[in-house]
């Protein structure tokens, strides 16, 4: 009797406590969760419809079912070219990227200045990236300093953004040069954060340079390797700017992509449905590849 | 415009050139367009359906057709109906580096230069300055221009259908490109995001010659560091002559006070208002204010290059007495990108000439 009597003062301020929980939990959610639906959900779900429909600028919108996807298929549809060359972009940017960053974060983590060079070869990143890319296609042009370079050489510098063959390796340099700081920088923070502990005891066992590089180093770099990867690909599935400053897509389709696709059907066409169908795959394609990696990274990722 | 008519407050918005029309198309997208749009004549056909035919609104605001150049007021007209009220006329001209023509010993262009005048006249001054002296482009106007200028080439029907497979305008891009692959006479724009080529070239001093609106006549002989001279473009046996775009005011249809914006219109493009505009160096389209214009040009550009307003004028005089309103298509703004695209393989020698326009032309909607 006593001991019912006694806890159910204890079960209401239990309670008391949990809806003042539940409170405080709303409180400091609502924020996120209203920025959430009006900036993402909203717009993503009225994408979708978009896309269901004919949806001109101005003019009838007439509901269209998935003729807006089948027109992607079309013979003078952009988005062949554009999704292939995304891929491609993508394909030459994460690799390349990823290798020259660590590569240089090692380097850098080992000199005396890298407080310096952290600073240096992050200041592209927060340069605005239409500034460099006009820069750079100056550096490009058929009088600019690249081929006045190539001339002192004796060689005959290729008109680098007119021709379809150099057009798309042009783009990819800029957007190397361009995005490197980013990783660069979180790899640098991962090796300052190898414990010391881990790496003297490898070298008390006799472990060299390189395994140690390979086995210990690496390995424990993982989660900023993964975070890093997963960030460069979605990164690079939206390159956008810097083709459509330095080349408008061009010459022919040799450096559309998909985003640029997207505007131009919607700015340059006024077809709002039928960028809106692009968008929807490009979506679903970084939706997979980034559930891929994030499934995949169980058997490569090690977090200590 | 508060000061003439007290019950009319204008807010003024402006957007650079290059993003206009997306803006445009955005707003009426989201029926926050203006009650006054300004409209280039090229873009006219794309745009009528948003905007009102303005001939009973205009009469009742004091509109009267006979005080304005019959060519400027027609650029702005589809179908017979005039969708908007131009402030200015602009035809297609050829200007020159007179320094370059003195040294290479080349007499200067004139109003009646024939195609193989402009050609022997570019080779030469391309062997003597050891660059190419033409500067090309594929902005519409100043690329079709030279084409209708060649053989009366056409890329878009009198019915608003882009035509550029037919045989006129395939032997006129022939030329047009081989200026750049074959006689080795012409810069080509460095990428497909070069739009505006051959004028900034020109007045950069790198090209001797390049074809530009009669809206720069002013700024291209006052900002390029060498003498500047102008000519109507040279003809081919078949030459068209010369397309002429302008721009002017018209009302947006979902404009809940259209009356009150064509009282707007009338004092926006009142003579007084033309004057003014034409002292700042815009062709105006009011013929009363032409002399305004050209004692303006004097002014500006007489100081450093003699005689340019007096030429200026007999060039354009002689422009307009041959110059046709360069006709678009609805989707033009798509067609231009993809001109952009191909034409530059066409001028970079990776595709022919006509594989590139069948290239345009099929992938135009």
């Amino acid at each position: 009797m006593t001991a019912l009597a006694e806890r159910a003062p204890v079960r209401t301020r239990d309670r008391r406590r949990r809806r003042n929980d539940t409170r405080a939990a709303l409180a400091f959610l609502t924020p996120s969760a209203a920025g959430l639906t009006v900036f993402i959900l909203f717009p993503s779900v009225l994408a979708i419809a978009t896309s269901l429909f004919h949806w001109p600028t101005y003019g009838d919108i007439t509901f269209a079912g998935l003729d807006n996807y089948a027109e992607l298929f079309s013979a003078r549809s952009d988005f062949g070219p554009a999704l292939l060359n995304t891929v491609v972009f993508t394909l030459l940017i994460v690799p390349i990227n990823l290798v020259l960053t660590v590569g240089v974060a090692f380097w850098v983590a080992s000199s005396r200045f890298r407080q310096l060079y952290r600073v240096l070869f992050f200041i592209p990143v927060v340069t605005p990236s239409v500034a460099t890319a006009i820069i750079w296609k100056l550096l490009y042009q058929p009088d600019g300093v690249l081929s006045w370079v190539a001339g002192m050489f004796g060689a005959t510098p290729p008109n680098f953004l007119a021709s379809p063959s150099s057009a798309l390796l042009s783009v990819v340099v800029v957007i190397l040069w361009n995005g490197f700081g980013y990783n660069m920088l979180i790899f640098s923070a991962a090796i300052d954060q190898l414990p010391e502990d881990v790496l003297a005891a490898a070298s008390l066992d006799g472990a060299g340079r390189w395994r140690t590089m390979f086995q210990m180093k690496l390995p424990l770099m993982t989660p900023a390797i993964f975070f890093a990867t997963t960030v460069t690909l979605i990164q690079s599935f939206q390159i956008f700017n810097e083709p459509y400053v330095m080349t408008a897509g061009g010459p022919g389709t040799s450096t559309i992509t998909v985003v640029m696709n997207v505007y131009q059907t919607a700015f340059q066409s006024g077809q709002l449905g039928e960028a809106a169908a692009p968008a929807i795959v490009l979506f679903v394609l970084i939706l997979v590849v980034t559930l891929v990696q994030w499934t995949g990274q169980k058997k490569w990722v090690q977090y200590e | 415009m508060h000061k003439q008519d007290a019950d009319i407050t204008v807010k003024l918005t402006q957007t650079p050139f290059a993003d206009y029309f997306t803006k445009l198309q955005s707003q009426l997208a989201a029926g926050t367009t203006a009650c006054i749009v300004s409209m280039q004549s090229l873009r006219l056909p794309a745009f009528k359906d948003a905007l009102e035919p303005l001939g009973p609104l205009m009469k009742k605001a004091g509109f009267d057709e006979s005080q304005w150049n019959p060519g400027a007021l027609k650029a702005l007209q589809v179908d017979g109906q005039q969708y908007a009220i131009p402030y200015g006329l602009s035809t297609m001209l050829l200007y020159y580096n007179k320094d370059a023509f003195a040294k290479a010993g080349v007499p200067a262009p004139t109003n009646d230069w024939t195609t193989s005048d402009f050609e022997s006249a570019a080779a030469k001054i391309t062997a003597v300055d050891g660059k190419p002296a033409f500067g090309q482009s594929f902005s519409d106007l100043h690329m079709f221009s030279m084409l209708f200028a060649y053989n009366g080439a056409r890329p878009v029907t009198d019915a608003a259908k882009l035509d550029l497979t037919n045989s006129p305008m395939e032997q006129a891009f022939t030329w047009y490109s081989g200026l750049a692959t074959k006689e080795k006479v012409s810069s080509i724009p460095a990428s497909s995001s070069d739009v505006p080529w051959g004028e900034q070239q020109f007045v950069a001093g790198n090209v001797a010659m390049a074809v530009d609106g009669d809206w720069n006549i002013s700024s291209d002989a006052t900002q390029a560091a060498f003498p500047v001279g102008v000519v109507a473009l040279p003809q081919g046996p078949n030459g068209g002559g010369t397309y002429s775009a302008n721009s002017g005011f018209g009302i947006a249809k979902s404009c809940q006070n259209k009356e009150a914006a064509a009282k707007a219109i009338a004092i926006i493009t009142s003579e007084s208002a033309q004057v003014e505009q034409a002292k700042a160096g815009t062709h105006p389209a009011r013929l009363a204010a032409d002399d305004a214009f050209f004692q303006a040009l004097a002014t500006a550009t007489d100081k450093k290059s003699p005689g340019y307003a007096a030429q200026a004028k007999a060039a354009m005089e002689a422009a307009s007495a041959k110059s046709v309103p360069f006709i678009s298509t609805s989707s033009w703004d798509q067609t231009t990108k993809l001109i952009a695209r191909e034409f530059i393989l066409a001028y970079s020698g990776s595709e022919s000439a006509d594989t590139a326009l069948q290239n345009v032309q099929q992938s135009s909607k």
